[in-house]
């Protein structure tokens, strides 16, 4: 889907796309955040302060499997799924609509392809919160900061050569999957001690 | 260096919006996680939306 930047930011006004974009972003963070965080505040009803030491213990255990992924330290398959954003939904809906649905769609963050280990955290400590606020914030900042990253992307395009931002965007995969594991190292430490 | 100040601005601009959340949810709510565990898991947020430019 990111071969789409070209096209979608080529038709329309680019910064208005842009801001549609992470919009949708925000939103779809924001409603997979208020549904794992209602999910939460059940599972906390149903297991009171138990869910606190399951969180302490499941979140730093699943980063640990996650970086070990990442970072190429363990060889097993990638959870993941292969659906992609439809590339046919600006035609389908319209322009900003379209623009609109795919950040939507990316910042809900289980509904398509999932390139670092790490993302499966995301979700898993909303939940395991048991607090509406905190996974909503988890969650937003995690579609918003992915919709940035389109802007970024588009951003750092000289003229229209979109094909090369592309190029590059996948020459940086490894060591930005390099990056998250050791993130989500230092962030397992950090909830264990903490 | 226009387009490296623009670079620089969006990722200030993720850094800032995800602090204020973690400041906002650990701080001022009476999250049962802790402050800095929220902090933690949003920064992770942060670091893994920011790197998932690449994905479809």
């Amino acid at each position: 889907m990111v071969a789409q930047i070209g096209p979608l930011v080529q038709v329309g006004r680019k910064k208005t796309a842009l801001a549609i974009h992470v919009l949708g972003g925000i939103a779809g963070g924001a409603t997979i955040g208020l549904l794992l965080g209602f999910g939460g505040l059940l599972l906390r009803a149903a297991l009171g302060d138990t869910l606190d030491t399951i969180f302490v213990i499941v979140v730093p255990a699943v980063l640990l499997y996650a970086a070990s992924v990442d970072l190429g330290l363990l060889r097993l398959p990638h959870l993941t799924w292969v659906r992609q954003t439809p590339g046919s939904w600006p035609c389908s809906m319209g322009h900003y609509p379209g623009i609109f649905a795919w950040g939507f769609d990316l910042g809900l963050g289980v509904t398509t392809r999932i390139p670092y280990q790490s993302t499966l955290v995301v979700p898993l400590a909303a939940l395991l919160s048991g607090d509406l606020a905190t996974a909503v914030a988890i969650t937003t900042v995690y579609g918003a900061a992915r919709a940035l990253a389109v802007v970024a992307a588009v951003q750092s395009v000289p003229g229209d050569d979109y094909g090369a931002a592309c190029d590059a965007i996948q020459e940086r995969v490894v060591p930005l999957k390099k990056l998250v594991g050791v993130t989500a190292l230092v962030i397992a430490a950090l909830i264990v001690i903490s | 260096m226009a387009r490296s100040a623009h670079l620089g601005g969006i990722l200030g601009l993720a850094g800032l919006f995800g602090l204020v959340a973690a400041a906002l949810v650990g701080g001022a709510a009476d999250a049962p996680v802790g402050t800095l565990q929220v902090f933690v898991l949003v920064s992770l947020s942060l670091v893994v939306g920011l790197s998932t430019a690449a994905s479809p």
